[in-house]
């Protein structure tokens, strides 16, 4: 079923490409531009999933995703990121992230990881 | 928490031209065309399966991995060392990559080109491009492979283009001067 | 900052596979098919690094970082290509290469480039490194690397990168070029890579094998003796040919022996190889394109009607000239003597030429010190490019017989 999506990335390019691949099975409800701008949103929107970078100015992605997590436990929030270092999977683990994409990601990566982490079901 | 990377096989090219560096090879199943350049005292091995098009070409360096580092570099061979390098192991995982994806060792056939002596060093204990192609030789007949042309020896060097849809091994000289085997 | 040759060969293998993580990125993005052609370390200044830029009229993007490690990674493409990449990336926004959605989907490119590129290091210091968020430049004639390394990020980067900065300004840093090709094109990719002083020493304690290192400042020695050395030849070469020369690039790297003839051009070179024993011995080849070639023969025999047999000579000649002028300074460094083959008249593909040579230290070795220069001419009457290849155990030797020197200065 189609989720509300909130996608964040600094990169106007990532953002972009993020809301072309999820246009057809989910709908981008919101497109935040660092940590700061996410969590607002968050509050605004309340979005089925996030999908976060964790590179951003302003607030990092890991920063951000666990202000989220604790304004809603429920939250599902999925990394999104070119970092692919264990040690920076681990911090994300710890800020309550649900799912870990590396850039560059095909299209049934990220929709694959956004069922797993919401479910398919209504 | 659950990680999503995408699949990338660098190994799965589909481009028309696949280059084959120095200690390098490379196997097409698309009938690309497979290309090294700047064989010195370096072989070059084309294989082919006239019958699937499956096809391989080889640059090494060395005609054997016992050949190659000494044992004054903490002894026995790198872990870290490419196969590529050496004559016989180059072979042996070209021939290993081209059964795997569907050859008949009984169709394939060989062309060799390179092993040339430009310089005499004092140093080294010479001929190594006469001893690569002697290797070549030796580990192509162990596999019962056959080698219906070759280009070898010489004060020169060459650059190959293997163009796997004919079978014809290009073998371009400095200024132009090119030889089909 | 000590170095050993395990760390080096550590570093070596880091960065190679830091850069086909890289290209498996940029293929998975654009659809062009990259591959990774060489992986060199390099002891570099400042100048070096760029004058590469400029010179190759390259576009960057930036990525500064920190934590484990420090420093500055750079992905540098020409702008042709940057053009073309654009395109694959976003369609249609080339038209428009200066708007925010082409530069931006050129920083993106970078980010997951280099995040990929640096992955490998994290892991294997089992420790996380911080990345900066990309900054994309054009650096043209009037920018320094200073205006590029300054960072936008965090205050640990920056701090980090104006420690970079003061090694860049004051002597060599140690920078890991690597170059990617695509197929049909033989100006690819680059990726650099320049860690602080405190970040190479982090990996030598990771990697490296204890007993065996070499002071950094030893390679900085050598390879200011090899500056020399090239100025020498160049001053040799000026003399015989009347016409002024300088050295535009000397460097030492460190580079796996199969990638040294990956360096060199599948066009036709003229010149010599030759072939020098002693502390250290190894090979040397001295090159001319043609037309260069023709040049300085005309400029050693001038208003002669000269036969090709003579112009092959004077070609001979001037190799012995600029071998003594780059060798000669070594010998008296270290305090000892070198000797000089006669020298081997080559015409041939210029990677086959040194193909030989490498595969003669390829016996004993799988990784070399490469050390090239190319002297100019201001009008371009001629280039002349010079690649050495000692035995990496006797230079090894010959850095020991540097070291003492220095303690005593």
């Amino acid at each position: 079923m189609a989720r509300n999506v909130l996608v964040v990335d600094d990169s106007a390019f990532m953002r972009n490409l993020l809301k072309q691949l999820l246009e057809d099975d989910h709908e981008v409800v919101g497109e935040a531009e660092n940590g700061v701008e996410a969590v607002e949103m968050y509050r605004e929107l309340d979005p089925d999933v996030v999908t976060m970078d964790v590179v951003m100015p302003i607030r990092n992605g890991i920063e951000a995703t666990s202000e989220i997590k604790s304004i809603d436990p429920d939250s599902s929030v999925i990394m999104c990121t070119s970092v692919g270092q264990e040690e920076k999977m681990r911090e994300a683990v710890e800020a309550g992230a649900d799912g870990y994409i590396t850039k560059p990601f095909q299209k049934p990566n990220v929709l694959q990881a956004i069922d797993d982490v919401v479910g398919v079901e209504a | 928490m659950k990680v999503y990377t995408s699949n990338q096989s660098t190994e799965q090219s589909t481009s028309e031209r696949v280059k084959v560096g120095v200690a390098d090879y490379a196997v097409t199943e698309s009938g690309a065309e497979l290309v090294t350049s700047g064989l010195g005292s370096c072989v070059g091995i084309a294989l082919v399966d006239t019958e699937t098009g499956i096809a391989g070409l080889a640059h090494a360096m060395l005609p054997a991995a016992s050949d190659g580092r000494s044992q004054t570099d903490g002894g026995g061979p790198d872990p870290m060392s490419n196969d590529a390098k050496y004559v016989d192991t180059a072979v042996n995982g070209l021939l290993r990559e081209m059964v795997d994806a569907g050859a008949d060792r009984s169709r394939i056939e060989a062309r060799v080109a390179g092993g040339s002596a430009m310089f005499e060093f004092n140093a080294g204990d010479g001929a190594v491009g006469e001893r690569n192609v002697e290797a070549t030789e030796e580990v192509l007949g162990e596999h019962g492979i056959p080698i219906v042309a070759t280009d070898v020896g010489g004060d020169h060097g060459r650059s190959l283009s293997f163009d796997v849809s004919s079978g014809t091994l290009s073998v371009r000289r400095a200024h132009g001067d090119t030889r089909d085997l | 900052m000590n170095l050993d040759i395990q760390s080096l060969r550590t570093f070596s293998d880091l960065a190679h596979s830091g850069a086909e993580e890289a290209a498996g990125s940029l293929t998975a993005l654009t659809g062009f098919d990259a591959r990774v052609a060489v992986t060199k370390i390099e002891m570099a200044t400042r100048s070096d690094v760029e004058r590469e830029f400029r010179e190759g009229d390259l576009v960057t993007v930036h990525i500064g970082f920190s934590g484990a490690i420090a420093g500055h990674t750079i992905l540098a493409f020409d702008r042709e290509r940057a053009v073309e990449l654009v395109d694959a990336l976003v369609p249609g926004a080339s038209d428009n290469p200066e708007s925010d959605l082409a530069t931006s989907g050129l920083k993106e490119l970078g980010n997951i480039m280099l995040g990929g590129f640096i992955d490998g290091w994290a892991d294997f210091l089992g420790d996380g490194i911080d990345i900066t968020t990309p900054t994309y430049v054009e650096l043209d004639a009037d920018r320094s690397l200073e205006d590029v390394v300054t960072p936008e990020g965090s205050s640990d980067v920056e701090a980090e990168a104006a420690e970079l900065e003061t090694e860049l300004d004051t002597g060599h840093v140690l920078a890991f070029r690597n170059h990617l090709e695509t197929i049909n094109e033989e100006a690819g990719f680059y990726i650099y890579m320049l860690p602080t002083h405190d970040s190479v020493d982090t990996i030598v304690d990771a990697a490296g094998d204890s007993g065996d290192t070499i002071p950094v400042e030893t390679f900085t020695s050598f390879s200011e003796m090899i500056t020399e050395g090239a100025g020498q030849a160049s001053e040799d070469l000026t003399a015989m040919t009347g016409i002024d020369t300088t050295v535009d690039v000397s460097r030492l790297s460190f580079v796996p022996v199969e990638g040294v003839p990956m360096e060199l051009t599948d066009e036709a070179r003229r010149g010599v190889v030759l072939e020098f024993t002693g502390t250290p011995s190894g090979y040397i080849a001295i090159l001319f394109d043609h037309d260069s070639a023709e040049s300085v023969a005309d400029a050693l025999m001038p208003g002669m009607d000269s036969d090709p047999a003579m112009r092959q000579s004077a070609i001979q000649e001037i190799g012995n000239i600029v071998t003594s002028g780059f060798l000669d300074g070594w010998a008296n460094t270290l305090e000892t003597t070198i000797e000089i083959s006669p020298p081997t008249h080559v015409d041939d593909i210029a990677s086959a030429i040194v193909d030989p040579l490498v595969t003669e230290l390829a016996r004993t070795q799988d990784y070399a010190f490469l050390i090239d220069s190319a002297i100019v001419t201001p009008d371009e009457t001629f280039t002349c490019d010079i690649y050495a290849l000692p035995d990496e155990r006797e230079l090894r030797a010959a850095f020991d017989q540097l070291a003492p020197e220095q303690q005593a200065n």
